[in-house]
């Protein structure tokens, strides 16, 4: 009989092509976020929505934003097939140091290092708060079968 | 005195804690489901337009990890809104959430 959760329950071991799934997850998140920089800084200094959308819908780094994130999601619903959400999540903050390595190699900015401290804690952080709890091995689930009663 | 900018990104994380309030009651409600995910929409669009406007004139290298305080909203969204009780390591990072977006704000 199939087990009904095996879908939920994916093997822990990661695979290259897992650890490749979530390195482009992170690239991805972290170029898209360079982009909306971009897409921001382009935009006219204006408060009539209308105007901005319509700026926005002609500029080129929107286009990339949106097609970026959308690789993100597609690309993280495949590594979420193949892995455990406690694994994977917690990973993906590593776009915190991806979009300030971005910011200094594309855009010019200069990182403090209050900055790397700050992307240190806040991956620290996020790493705490996105653990859930461990699943139970198949080994050490339902014990009360140990004794051969039906 | 931390700029218009960090306020604006400020918002937009305390927001993003109420949407998700708001998604979750969409999820489990039985009444008002759309009336639930409309108004979490709503404050996902309000938020995305307040990061925008905020990365006008404030380097990503500051906004985007302050965004992350959006992680800590949900935390205590989840916490004051739905009676969720999380434990002692969530708790621990949201504190380090709070940390590091206070240290990229700048002086």
């Amino acid at each position: 009989m199939p087990d009904p959760d095996s879908a939920l329950r994916p093997p822990v071991a990661p695979t290259p092509l897992l650890w490749l799934g979530l390195a482009g997850t992170v690239a991805a998140d972290s170029f898209g976020q360079v982009f909306w920089k971009r897409l921001a800084t382009a935009l006219p200094d204006s408060d009539d929505p209308l105007l901005l959308l319509g700026a926005a819908a002609r500029l080129p780094a929107t286009w990339w934003m949106t097609g970026l994130l959308l690789c993100q999601l597609l690309l993280w619903l495949a590594v979420l097939r193949r892995s455990e959400l406690s694994f994977a999540q917690p990973l993906t903050s590593l776009s915190y140091v991806g979009v300030g390595l971005l910011s200094w190699l594309w855009l010019g900015e200069v990182l403090q290092p209050r900055t790397l401290l700050s992307v240190g804690l806040i991956l620290a952080g996020v790493m705490l708060v996105s653990r859930s709890a461990p699943r139970r091995d198949r080994a050490t689930a339902a014990p009360e079968r140990a004794s051969g009663s039906p | 005195m931390p700029s218009a900018g960090v306020f604006m990104v400020l918002s937009g994380a305390v927001l993003e804690g109420v949407a998700q309030v708001c998604l979750k009651h969409s999820a489990a409600a039985q009444a008002r489901r759309r009336g639930w995910l409309a108004a979490g929409v709503l404050l996902f669009l309000v938020e995305i337009a307040l990061y925008t406007r905020a990365l006008k004139t404030l380097p990503i290298s500051v906004a985007y990890p302050v965004s992350a305080l959006s992680y800590a909203a949900v935390v205590l969204s989840a916490f004051l809104l739905l009676g969720e009780r999380p434990d002692h390591r969530r708790w621990l990072g949201v504190v380090l959430i709070v940390l590091g977006a206070a240290c990229a704000i700048p002086a």
